[in-house]
């Protein structure tokens, strides 16, 4: 009892520390539901940096440290909040408010959708809180994630063995999962892995209701639905909602970043820039791959929009209203800011970025691993029919979008987003020794969701939109 | 229309004509998700058997109970290979002279009508005297190849280790139920997309689109929620996950153990199973320090036995007859092979 009173009192935290970040990074462009939905990712996202401070000045990761520098955060968020409302007030309007009517109080057939999709997503839910709460059970869990977060727990400092003498390898993994579990089991008198599995569960449920509220707003609860159901059913993610690599985690942060910098784009909304910008941060600081499919893109889009050349305003990019500077102070140098300081502290610990060497570079095609890429991605079980659909609904917004190409021209850079880091994957694992995690199934699939995942998201902004026969409703 | 109520039960009975008269198999992708225990001593022989049909009919003789598997081998390059995962076994096959067992091959999302090569193993205990006398290949008619389209498509994904990197996915007739559906997918998007009612065509896509999401989703949900039942109810009630089997008692055993003693304890493990083990123990018994025997016999103040025999003669004990005698103390046996012993003498 008391070690469940613990848990729920050391969310809270996070909760309340995330929500006054949010609130200060968004000022007043979202709802309190959606503030207070972004507490818990934002909150993990601060305990990872402030255990990332703790380490490089040498200062115990015990109880009083850890707490005690989350007081200090929350007296500083609370003292910035009383200065900037007495000193500015709020210039940002609210975030536009989608439009579209309800389509799931049209008919019966929409209801009876919306109850299909739900009990398909509460299915995947149930397996991801069951399995959440067994032991930890996957091979990298129990020798790199739990693992490396039970070592430096124990030891109150992060773990970087570079010998597997302890039992855990892959040292330079960035901590934001680490320092969670951490945080978590701090209260407790034992490090209890249902707690540490419990903690990395309510982050996946957190970001994927704040996404769902995000997108509702955006595009409406039918657009939500759709994203939620198109996602969360890809079958390997279902896989990874009880236990994982943070390939979840990693996804959610890339998805909430990219709807944020849609609002951004679309509003010319600085505020929404920002926090884009440190969402995507936090995706690098989940897996060392959300430097290559998040951070990147997301800089890529930026200096698309900063350099307005005819193929950027095509694509919608140097469309924006938001300026130069403010595509420069809120977007890129924070992002940058933000996601560096752990590929800097590798360097400066001598451990390479990656965790597979310096051969990941070497560029070389392998054809032969083509039919096994297309096997995994069309013919086998990680996506069951997903890529299918993926490919289909894309038809039919090309289709449905013919009299009116501006319905879906802003979620270009999401699509764009998700067309570079499909690309990118491919010459990862077709064109670099990487080939091996294809051929092995190690990572292929789980790396694949990415683009996957943001392809839906896209497609279920536009899609509802194009059924209800409001073309211009996004433009 | 009327006829038309008949057609489940139509295949209902279809399904089960093939089932009575073939003998009971069982997937070897269900053994993943069971602990695999002593692994018994068994010689083997394997035939390739050529021949197309639904069954096989086997005339074999032993002077012992015997197993077989069938494995379902694909030439890739110059090499053959086979999923052992989507091998068939037969457990338990009586001794006998001119004993006939018939073999459902369509309980494999390997087989397919087509397929006119099989691997045939056969096992027994060490000096089991079997031979085959006779193979052939029964036949699949029409009903035969539906009711495997059911059948195969029934077979649950295993859950297992691999399962957060990848999924194997449906099989029907050996091919991927994914393809079955998205080919046919793509080909009516296409051909709708030509078509010139936008409305008419917008809407039917999408309803193919839908369909054919929750048809495939259901078959997974299914999956998962068997799984979760499956999984809870061996955690609840038995304190077992899925392939660890009695790891888990083991390791409370040994926590328990650790909060009673002084001493810190250091364990020595003795298993020959997959590394999975060890990695586990390491995890959950942290910091007490887990190793193989080969690194850590000598000091450890307790040795572990994973799916090993393992019997104390006269007070002492070792893993393997490399290894030095040591006296100890049987703590626990957990059956299949595990126990946690206690060194009697004090670690050097």
């Amino acid at each position: 009892m008391m070690s469940l009173l613990f848990f729920f009192g050391t969310a809270v935290i996070l909760i309340v520390e995330g929500r006054m970040i949010t609130v200060l990074i968004t000022r007043g462009s979202l709802t309190r539901s959606e503030e207070w939905a972004l507490g818990f990712p934002m909150g993990a996202f601060a305990n990872a940096l402030l255990f990332f401070v703790w380490t490089v000045l040498g200062v115990s990761l015990s109880t009083p440290f850890v707490f005690g520098g989350h007081l200090v955060i929350l007296a500083m968020l609370e003292i910035m909040r009383r200065v900037r409302r007495a000193s500015t007030p709020l210039v940002s309007p609210k975030l536009t408010r989608s439009a579209q009517h309800d389509v799931f109080s049209v008919s019966v057939f929409s209801k009876l959708l919306a109850l299909l999709f739900a009990l398909a997503i509460a299915i995947k839910l149930f397996y991801g809180v069951s399995h959440a709460l067994m032991p930890t059970y996957y091979y990298d869990s129990v020798s790199q994630w739990t693992m490396r977060a039970k070592i430096s727990s124990i030891d109150q400092a992060i773990a970087f063995d570079t010998d597997e003498l302890r039992g855990m390898s892959k040292p330079q993994y960035p901590i934001l999962l680490h320092s969670l579990q951490i945080f978590f089991n701090l209260p407790q008198n034992v490090w209890k892995d249902s707690v540490a599995n419990g903690a990395t569960l309510l982050l996946s449920v957190t970001s994927f209701f704040a996404l769902f509220l995000l997108i509702k707003r955006y595009a409406g609860i039918a657009s939500a639905v759709l994203a939620m159901a198109l996602i969360l059913t890809i079958p390997l993610l279902s896989m990874h909602l009880g236990q994982g690599y943070g390939d979840i985690h990693m996804l959610a942060f890339i998805l909430l970043s990219a709807l944020s910098l849609l609002f951004a784009l679309r509003e010319g909304n600085s505020e929404m820039l920002l926090l884009s910008a440190v969402l995507i941060s936090a995706s690098s600081w989940v897996k060392q791959e959300g430097l290559i499919f998040g951070v990147l893109p997301f800089l890529l889009i930026l200096m698309m929009s900063l350099v307005p050349t005819r193929f950027a305003r095509r694509l919608h990019f140097g469309g924006t209203k938001l300026r130069r500077t403010a595509l420069l102070l809120f977007g890129v140098l924070p992002a940058l800011f933000l996601s560096l300081p752990w590929p800097l502290l590798l360097f400066a610990k001598g451990l390479p970025l990656s965790p597979h060497g310096g051969g990941d570079l070497v560029l070389a095609f392998h054809g032969d691993a083509v039919s096994e890429a297309l096997r995994q991605l069309f013919a086998a079980g990680s996506f069951g029919v997903h890529w299918y659909l993926a490919i289909m609904f894309l038809m039919l917004i090309i289709s449905m979008s013919r009299k009116s190409v501006s319905a879906f021209v802003p979620i270009l850079p999401m699509f764009f987003w998700a067309g570079i880091t499909l690309l990118g994957g491919l010459i990862i694992f077709l064109a670099t020794p990487n080939v091996q995690f294809l051929l092995n199934a190690q990572t292929f699939c789980r790396t694949m969701l990415i683009p996957l995942a943001l392809l839906f998201l896209g497609i279920s902004i536009v899609i509802p939109w194009l059924c209800a026969g409001d073309n211009d409703a996004l433009a | 229309m009327r006829f038309t109520i008949l057609i489940p039960f139509l295949f209902a009975s279809v399904f089960v004509c093939t089932q009575v008269w073939a003998i009971e198999t069982s997937l070897l992708s269900d053994d993943v998700s069971r602990f695999p225990g002593v692994d018994e001593r068994l010689i083997e022989q394997s035939i390739m058997v050529q021949g197309k049909g639904s069954a096989m009919r086997i005339l074999y003789s032993s002077d012992r109970e015997i197993s077989m598997q069938i494995a379902f081998p694909e030439t890739r390059g110059e090499d053959v290979i086979f999923d052992p995962f989507m091998s068939l076994k037969v457990d338990a096959l009586p001794a006998g002279t001119k004993r006939e067992v018939v073999i459902d091959l369509t309980g494999s999302p390997a087989w397919d009508a087509s397929r006119d090569r099989y691997l045939l193993y056969l096992r027994g205990s060490e000096g089991t005297l079997a031979e085959i006398e006779d193979i052939d290949m029964l036949p699949a008619s029409l009903p035969h190849i539906l009711a495997a389209v059911f059948r195969q498509i029934g077979i649950a994904e295993p859950l297992q280790l691999s399962s957060i990197n990848f999924l194997h996915g449906y099989r029907a007739l050996g091919v991927s139920l994914a393809l079955i559906l998205g080919i046919p997918l793509l080909f009516i998007g296409v051909g709708l997309m030509s078509m010139a009612h936008s409305k008419m065509k917008h809407g039917a896509m999408l309803s193919i689109l839908l369909f054919v999401f929750f048809l495939y989703d259901a078959r997974f949900s299914y999956d998962l929620l068997t799984a979760s039942a499956k999984d809870v109810y061996g955690w609840v009630n038995r304190r077992e996950y899925r392939q660890l089997g009695p790891l888990h008692r083991m390791i409370d055993h040994l926590q328990h153990e650790q909060a009673e003693s002084v001493e810190p304890i250091s364990v020595a493990l003795c298993f020959a199973l997959d590394d999975i083990y060890l990695k586990q123990f390491r995890y959950h018994l942290y910091p007490i320090p887990v190793d193989r025997v080969g690194q850590a016999y000598a000091t450890a103040t307790h040795l572990l036995f994973l799916g090993e025999e393992h019997a104390l003669i006269d007070g002492v004990i070792s893993c393997s007859a490399d290894d030095p005698l040591r006296p100890a103390a049987l703590i626990e046996d957990f059956g299949e092979g595990s126990a946690i012993y206690r060194f009697t003498d004090r670690a050097s």
